[in-house]
């Protein structure tokens, strides 16, 4: 073979790949469309057989707090004001270092509380049990330091009731997201675990732990995640959705039946996508066991979530995310293709596999190979061009498409200069930011190859409800996967 | 550009026109993006105008009689466009779901001075799914004796939504003549959800609902059973407490009985209810403790005792519960039958809910 056959074939096999993946994601938004209009369709019908409210199942929500002084009240304040029957609080303190502890026990006067604490799942020592004097919804669970996954775990086996909604401490939900994400809950009791949109809470007013006004960052970075977590939730989750074949909850807000957990064991604590990987796991667990189950999403958008406006904290991001992605499928690789996969083994998983696992190598390996190949003289300008258009082009459809997914469904940016703007981001994105969170997620996978040591690092954050710098020790944001396509 | 594209090679070639493809269709979909803000924009104008025009003027004839009479005769309407027609249908339709009697017959009055139920027809026949569900809700609040055949048609729709809203509207037509039907599918259909099944029979209302729910428990296997005791909270308490007696007494089922138990309030349960805590499923022994909470008597106090060294938490928690529930029992009360424990899960349990009481 010479070199000029490799170059050819080379050049079929990224041209190739490219149009699979978009083809793949396109699809994938066509299925969305589908469960969009039939979602909205129901929806605009306002005089539907109502919810009889006895029906609805009451919730713990788990709160993972570490060093979150900053926030904690804020979010258990906002916690108290959703609108459900029947819920509780369970907040876990992992071992702080700082004052949030004494900030809860202050504000909602906590008193130590001889709790029967069930241990079903492993954890670090649960060193008190705190309940509030004010509030008999909330209780606090203080225990040594183990992670976020870790404390989860204490959470569930403190959680009272059926269904358990894990929440991000600084996340800020919308006041009707309990309704919403248990919807699915009610409609099939098949349902395990249910998941929701996570939209981006920069350049939005926050008040009181509420949404007040929705707007776009000033931040450019943070306007082109918003393009990511449009094509992200709208399509990669929503797609995945109707078949059953969702892979990942985020653990920003995900609404989960305890029994089951509990009988899949839980979240594991040795990986940094703990909540990608608890959904694979429930997939592999509950076909190997032939259940009937369904993991779905709601696509409304329930959740705000505070994104990093730099590019290093952006960056350490990314690369957990995929070292977390590539723990979760190896350590369930067995769902791949087995005989019991079902939808979710044979197509979602080696189509994660394929684009989301392998894709960073792919991507960057493509844009390399063109730029090496034009750099020596294997290929000619016109061909470097094209290669470089092709995979432009195709990225600006994929963006472009998820802002008409959510112009015909949730349109929450209001006004014409925000869709204007929005359709910018989505251009502009293609030259560079995805470049550049390819080489990220690269990076994250030569990381999870080599096996170095995982760190959470430090989360630069500056949103209008909390400014300050906050040390992390907890992943924040929701993993999410498949935002680089 | 085109003498390019014809003189490079077929990877070139191909991904030039994938470029083209792409960017074409991306333009393509922005200006539908921008067609469909437009439109957006539009209807919440219109739905804005819509709401300050009629929704005071909708209220203002259902609840107002004279109201309805001087529009009769004298203050003619204002123009509905068509545009506002689904409007003016979910306004209309929301009202019928929050008022009752007389003010429904004022808002069929008005529809029908409207022509609204031939709109609805045409909705039905020739509109999408949005627009249909709908028109079954208006043609159901209408009271449409002569859609009855169609929305029967429809109750088997396979769409959820569909046979749902077709259920709901033969109900608000004619409720004792919808039930018998509609009970038959609530065991059937897996897809209608329990939370919304309930609403139905809510809105059915006790007299239409409490036979033949009452036969359908009685007569039906385990499984629609178990299905259906669930919703005689619904029904008159005296027949719900019949089914109850009657389901625990024949005990043919274990998910039969743990339904029982839930709606169980009667003391006539209790010698049942009594031989249920010694069950082998936990979930059984753990309702019937709730039960023995709700209806027990001073002498339960022993069986509740004995609950609180079960090996399930969940048993143990509600048997605390329980006890510190009776109405006869008192702290000193509970601090004696806590020392009396041997059982440390039982004692740590007790130590548990007489906090929670505390609190």
């Amino acid at each position: 073979m010479t070199t000029q056959d490799l170059i050819f074939a080379a050049q079929w096999v990224f041209l190739t790949y490219f149009l699979l993946l978009n083809a793949g994601y396109i699809g994938l938004n066509l299925v969305s469309l589908l469960g969009m209009r039939e979602h909205f369709q129901g929806r605009r019908v306002e005089s539907l057989p109502k919810v009889y409210s006895e029906h609805e199942m009451p919730i713990s929500i788990l709160v993972p707090a570490y060093n979150e002084s900053a926030t904690i009240v804020t979010s258990v304040r906002a916690l108290l004001q959703l609108r459900y029957p029947e819920y509780e609080i369970v907040v876990v303190n992992d071992g702080s270092s700082d004052d949030t502890l004494k900030k809860l026990i202050d504000e909602f006067a906590l008193v130590p509380f001889p709790e029967a604490y069930r241990q079903r799942i492993a954890t670090q020592r649960v060193k008190t049990i705190y309940r509030s004097t004010i509030h008999p919804n909330i209780r606090v669970l203080d225990k040594d330091n183990g992670g976020k996954a870790d404390s989860l775990n204490a959470g569930i086996n403190a959680a009272r009731y059926p269904l358990f909604c894990g929440v991000d401490a600084d996340s800020v939900l919308q006041p009707d997201s309990l309704y919403r994400v248990l919807q699915p809950f009610l409609d099939d009791p098949d349902t395990v675990a249910c998941g929701g949109t996570i939209r981006i809470a920069n350049g939005c007013r926050v008040r009181d732990g509420f949404i007040e006004k929705i707007g776009l960052p000033e931040s450019t970075l943070a306007l082109l995640q918003i393009v990511e977590y449009l094509r992200a939730f709208l399509f990669g989750r929503l797609g995945w959705s109707p078949l059953n074949a969702l892979m990942i909850i985020s653990g920003a807000f995900g609404l989960f039946k305890k029994e089951v957990v509990v009988a899949c064991g839980g979240y594991r604590t040795d990986t940094l996508g703990e909540d990608m990987e608890l959904v694979v796991r429930l997939h592999r667990m509950l076909r190997q066991q032939k259940k009937r189950y369904r993991i779905t999403f709601v696509p409304d958008p329930i959740c705000w979530t505070e994104a990093p406006e730099d590019l290093r904290t952006l960056g350490r991001q990314r690369i957990r995310w995929q070292r977390g992605l590539a723990e979760s499928l190896t350590l369930n690789q067995s769902l791949m293709f087995n005989p019991r996969g079902g939808t979710v083994g044979w197509l979602a998983f080696p189509f994660i596999f394929l684009f989301e696992f392998l894709g960073p190598l792919l991507e960057v390996g493509g844009y390399l190979f063109v730029g090496v190949a034009f750099w020596n003289g294997w290929i000619s300008y016109e061909a470097f061009l094209a290669f470089l258009l092709c995979a432009i082009c195709l990225g600006m459809l994929l963006s472009t498409s998820a802002l008409m997914l959510e112009e015909i469904s949730f349109h929450v940016y209001p006004g014409f200069r925000n869709t204007v703007l929005l359709f910018g981001a989505a251009i502009f994105e293609n030259f560079g930011y995805r470049q550049i969170n390819a080489l990220w997620r690269l990076i994250g996978l030569l990381k999870w190859l080599v096996g170095s040591k995982a760190h959470w690092g430090e989360m630069n954050r500056g949103g209008e409800w909390s400014r300050e710098q906050k040390a992390g020790g907890q992943p924040s944001p929701a993993a999410d996967h498949s935002g680089s396509h | 550009m085109w003498d390019f594209v014809a003189s490079s090679d077929r990877a070139i070639q191909f991904a030039l026109y994938s470029s083209l493809v792409a960017g074409v269709m991306t333009m393509l979909l922005f200006v539908w993006v921008v067609i469909l803000r437009v439109r957006l924009l539009a209807q919440e104008r219109r739905r804005k105008a819509f709401i300050e025009q009629w929704r005071p003027l909708l209220t203002r004839i259902a609840l107002a009689p004279d109201a309805a009479s001087e529009d009769d005769e004298g203050q003619p309407l204002p123009e509905l466009p068509k545009a506002s027609l689904m409007n003016f249908l979910n306004e209309w339709n929301v009202l019928h779901d929050i008022l009752r009697g007389s003010a429904g017959l004022r808002l069929n009055a008005l529809a029908r001075r409207m022509e609204i139920d031939k709109a609805a027809w045409t909705l039905l026949n020739h509109g999408r799914l949005s627009d249909q569900l709908i028109a079954i809700a208006t043609l159901g609040h209408l009271g449409e004796v002569g859609a009855w055949d169609r929305l029967l048609e429809l109750l088997h729709s396979e769409h959820t939504l569909i046979s749902l809203m077709a259920a709901k509207a033969l109900i608000n037509i004619d409720a004792d003549r919808a039930i018998p039907l509609v009970l038959p599918l609530v065991t059937q259909r897996e897809d209608w959800a329990a939370a919304r099944v309930s609403s139905l029979l809510q809105e059915a209302g006790p007299a239409a609902t409490s036979k033949p729910l009452q036969q359908a428990i009685l007569d039906g296997t385990p499984e629609e059973a178990a299905r259906l005791i669930g919703f005689l909270p619904t029904v008159h308490r005296s027949i719900a407490g019949k089914v109850v007696h009657e389901m625990l007494q024949r005990s043919v089922d274990d998910r039969v009985t743990a339904v029982c138990l839930r709606v169980a309030d009667s003391p006539l349960e209790l010698p049942q209810v009594r031989h249920l805590v010694n069950h082998p499923r936990w979930h059984i022994r753990m309702r019937a403790a709730t039960v023995l909470g709700r209806i027990g008597y001073r002498q339960d106090k022993r069986l509740l005792e004995r609950l609180l060294c079960d090996t399930e938490w969940w048993v143990r928690y509600r048997a605390a519960q329980a006890l510190t529930g009776l109405p006869f029992m008192d702290k000193k009360e509970l601090n004696r039958i806590r020392k009396r424990l041997d059982d440390r899960f039982g004692r740590d349990m007790m130590d548990q809910v007489i906090a929670e009481r505390a609190a």
